[in-house]
């Protein structure tokens, strides 16, 4: 079995990683002075695209005016104060010409009203600049140019999330645009020691990430190792974050997800104040945070906005949901066709007068339902908005009672999956939902094989599994294993606020109050 | 690696899951679930009866139109019990599953050979969940106690279980005794089982038509009966309503009834009877055991038709004395009738053991015989504590 694996391995390992080197790195091509010489490289090099612009213009500065060039991406880039204040330059140009200073000096420090400068040297930075959608100025006769930051392009806008509803507590939410998830961010924590790295991931996309974290109260071998695990990247591509997230986890065989993300600014500051580090990346939402633990994926920022008792009960709800999505229909099918003494007498009774004469063993009757249930979801989720509602009626037909009338399945079965699937639903976490669907399958055929038994051995070793987890080197099941008393406060328990004192143990190792002391905190003291 | 661990887990785990060949997985459709069981014997064979469930007949769902009937029973025979249950998939449509019959009825032929053999199948097969009740059919077979069908219960074994509970509850003459407590009374020395009795009033033949439904009252019904006396694994007699009362009174099993007794003036009045503190108390004098039953009753005048006077205290006490005499007849009543049968089934032996271990030793062989000259000393005492809503009987008024 092992050798067949190692085969396997060896196969996938071949696809992977084919023998060609890294593309060789473009040799560093300076700049030259002249622009008639300058501008035609630049033309080249991106293949003439009409959506760089190239926008040649006279400057007076001096006693003889000096030819320039405005190079941008149309759409990215918004040049409108860019060229009137170089353009009204040349109207006063009389006004002070100092023949002495040179020009590029003069334009950087007097002219241009733009916020953020760069130099420019070289080919490579320049056509980064403006493919980033920032613009640059050349000047004929100078080898240097200027990257003014003029990024400005369509954008959603702030919105409110669609994937993490809540009732109560902020409506925004991150959009495609880095600078704008960041702002979000800052927003909420106005400290200094909000501290941000950014890299650039991705051999052709070179899609800007940033690492965001609170100096002093994030673990900084944490910060260490995301630094280096981002680092380690090497794809031509990151579309969204879940590339990022793929590359980065501590275990890829798991179903569990071993890092959290988020479209909700709440909850990445949130994170980020208990220690975590969140990986913000150009062009999606989705806000990665690490470490990620199993408790955290059934926690909701509204748990901290609700009262305390209102949060702890829908804590306990959800790990109820959690279990009943998990179990359900694996213990009916246990309990029908191996453990029918464990069941009332009275409810045996109906439960075989709904069974008579159906064709098929339980096993397949709840695969043939809940498999229709995932389908029916699955084609809700893509489905144009407009016909979503013939699917719904459908699909409450299909899994409903048209169903039981045709005789295909039992009424008590439509009701394990329906309470299944909305079960599911109460799982806070999407990609969690899901794993818990997966695994749900597996403990149906286990359950039918061996009875309650095999759900236990399912259990078992899903368990063991999931201590065996770690998200970047915090244990996956703390604080339930190992137990952490201190951190009961805030797991499945939601205590009032002035009782959570301290940051979660392992999360953050060196800075870990987080306020007084709970009877100095206490309203009521 | 991480991975190939995984893979060795899963591989057997596969392998598992494809080789269930003979496993007991059984779908709810491919049996036939049994309701009652009942034991006869029949020359030297023993007849096992079931009562299977007709589910689609009984769910609420699918309305019991009274197209078909809500059970159907069956009979096989064979030397051993065992076989007589695997024979009966001769005659039912699927395997029989055993672990829902509320009640196993043993017909008074068998009872009399005695009932140890079969027991023993029933406390060793796995499919029975031990929670059912044993009861005697009285003058009649227990194949034929299976048969009447009932018209408010779908389930007949569901009324003569419910209806063995109830009557243990508010009227006391039955007993609800289980296959365990069964064998450990079989088994102990120092008592004898007394389980409720069953009979057939009117015919089985119109008991088990569809006829039988249609009635108001119907033509053919069972009802319990007193209780069924055993010396060891035999049954040996009966006790009538009032016996049982006081069988019930001794081993603490009563839990509500209601007691007559006369006025002093004449007419009667009944008393319902709540609360009981019963104690069982074994010596030795001088060699011979003798036993005090102590019995502390409160309870409520429910009924009164004479013209007694409750407003008075010392009335009150009148009828807590002749109280005390009824109850103290019932129970001398049954003790003699057990005596009269040399079973012990108000578990004395066990008082006197617990009472003087030592002497035990020496009683127990021919227990039987001390039994039966055992003095048994009974006092009652009774209170009343409400009587009712009015005080006086509207009933003295209108003689005036």
């Amino acid at each position: 079995m092992g050798g067949l694996f190692q085969t396997f391995r060896k196969i996938v390992a071949g696809g992977a990683s084919p023998k060609t080197p890294p593309p060789a790195k473009p040799e560093r091509q300076e700049l030259q002075a002249r622009l008639s010489d300058s501008l035609p490289v630049i033309r080249s090099r991106i293949g003439n695209s009409p959506d760089v612009i190239v926008r040649e213009i006279m400057i007076h500065q001096g006693p003889v005016p000096l030819g320039a060039a405005l190079i941008y991406t149309d759409g990215l880039a918004n040049i409108t104060d860019m060229l009137e204040s170089l353009l009204a330059s040349g109207r006063e140009a009389e006004a002070s010409p100092s023949p002495d200073e040179p020009v590029m000096q003069r334009l950087k420090q007097t002219i241009l009203t733009v916020g953020d400068i760069k130099d420019v040297s070289d080919y490579e930075t320049l056509i980064h600049a403006v493919l980033s959608g920032d613009s640059v100025l050349l000047v004929d006769g100078c080898a240097e140019g200027v990257i003014a930051s003029t990024r400005n392009w369509e954008d959603r806008g702030v919105n409110e999330p669609s994937s993490q509803q809540l009732i109560r507590g902020p409506r925004d939410g991150f959009s495609e645009t880095l600078r704008t998830n960041t702002v979000l961010l800052r927003r909420k924590i106005k400290d200094p020691n909000l501290w941000m790295e950014m890299k650039q991931i991705g051999r052709v996309t070179k899609t800007d990430v940033a690492m965001v974290y609170i100096k002093g109260i994030a673990n900084e071998k944490v910060v260490g190792e995301v630094r280096s695990r981002l680092d380690r990247i090497d794809i031509d591509a990151i579309l969204e974050s879940g590339y990022i997230e793929e590359l980065i986890q501590d275990e890829t065989y798991t179903p569990f997800p071993t890092i959290y993300n988020s479209e909700r600014p709440d909850a990445v500051a949130a994170g980020l104040l208990e220690g975590r580090v969140a990986i913000v990346v150009d062009g999606t939402p989705f806000v990665l945070l690490v470490p990620a633990l199993f408790t955290h994926f059934l926690q909701t920022s509204e748990d901290y906005y609700q009262r305390a008792d209102i949060g702890t009960l829908i804590r306990m709800l959800r790990y109820l949901a959690l279990f009943i999505s998990l179990l359900a229909p694996a213990a009916y099918i246990a309990v029908t066709t191996f453990h029918q003494e464990m069941i009332p007498t009275p409810l045996l009774i109906s439960v075989v007068a709904q069974r008579e004469g159906i064709p098929f063993p339980a096993l397949v009757e709840a695969l043939l339902m809940e498999g229709t249930f995932e389908i029916l979801r699955e084609a809700g989720i893509r489905m144009p908005r407009a016909i979503g509602q013939a699917v719904s009626i459908v699909g409450a037909l299909v899994i409903g009672q048209a169903a039981v009338e045709a005789g295909l399945v039992g009424p008590a079965m439509v009701i394990i999956v329906s309470i299944t699937a909305i079960s599911n639903f109460v799982i806070p976490s999407f990609n969690m939902g899901i794993t818990i669907r997966m695994i749900r399958f597996l403990l149906m055929v286990l359950a039918a094989t061996f009875g309650l038994f095999g759900i236990m051995v399912g259990l078992i070793a899903m368990v063991l599994h999931l201590c065996s987890l770690r998200s970047f080197g915090v244990p996956y099941m703390a604080p339930f294993a190992p137990f952490i008393l201190e951190d009961q406060k805030d797991n499945i328990f939601r205590l009032p606020h002035w009782m959570l004192v301290t940051r979660p143990r392992l999360i953050s190792q060196t800075n870990t109050t987080r306020q007084r002391s709970t009877k100095e905190n206490n309203p009521n003291t | 690696m991480n991975m190939t661990r995984y893979i060795k887990f899963f591989f057997p785990l596969l392998a598992l899951a494809l080789l269930t060949s003979c496993w007991n997985s059984r779908e709810l459709n491919d049996m036939s679930i049994a309701s009652a069981l009942g034991f006869d014997q029949k020359g030297d064979s023993v007849q096992v009866s079931v009562q299977i469930i007709n589910a689609s007949q009984i769910a609420a769902t699918r309305g019991g139109s009274g197209e078909r009937l809500p059970i159907m029973t069956q009979r096989a025979g064979g030397r051993t019990l065992f076989e007589a249950v695997r024979a009966l998939t001769t005659k039912t449509p699927r395997k029989v599953y055993a672990s829902h019959i509320r009640l196993l009825v043993i017909g008074e032929q068998l009872a009399r050979n005695g009932i140890a053999d079969v027991l023993d199948f029933v406390s060793r097969d796995h499919e029975f969940r031990t929670d059912f009740y044993i009861v005697i059919a009285k003058d009649t077979t227990a194949s034929d106690a299976l048969k009447v069908l009932t018209p408010l219960e779908k389930l007949p074994s569901n009324k003569l279980f419910s209806s063995l509970e109830s009557a243990e509850e508010n009227w006391g003459v039955t007993a609800t005794v289980d296959l365990h407590e069964l064998i450990f009374d079989i088994v102990s020395k120092g008592k004898d089982p007394a389980l409720a009795s069953i009979t057939i009033v009117g015919s089985v033949q119109t008991g088990q038509s569809k006829k039988n439904m249609e009635n108001v009252t119907p033509a053919a019904f069972e009802k319990y009966n007193g209780l069924a006396v055993f010396r060891k694994d035999k049954l040996v007699g009966w006790l009538n309503t009032k016996e049982s009362k006081g069988y019930s009174f001794v081993v603490g099993n009563m839990k509500n009834t209601v007691v007559r007794t006369g006025c002093p003036g004449g007419g009667s009045l009944a008393v319902e009877l709540n609360r009981f503190k019963q104690k069982v108390k074994g010596s030795m004098n001088a060699g011979k055991p003798s036993i005090r039953v102590d019995l502390q009753l409160e309870g409520n005048i429910g009924d009164v038709e004479c013209g007694i006077d409750l407003g008075k205290t010392a009335s009150v006490a009148e009828v807590e004395e002749a109280m005390s005499d009824q109850v103290r007849g019932f129970v001398e009543a049954a003790v003699k009738k057990a005596k009269s049968y040399r079973a012990d089934v108000f578990g004395f032996g066990n008082a006197i053991h617990r009472a003087d271990a030592r002497a035990w030793k020496e009683l127990e062989d021919d227990w039987e015989e001390e039994f039966v000259h055992l003095p048994v000393e009974v006092n009652v005492e009774m209170k009343i504590r409400r009587t009712g809503s009015v005080i006086q009987s509207f009933l003295e008024d209108m003689e005036d």
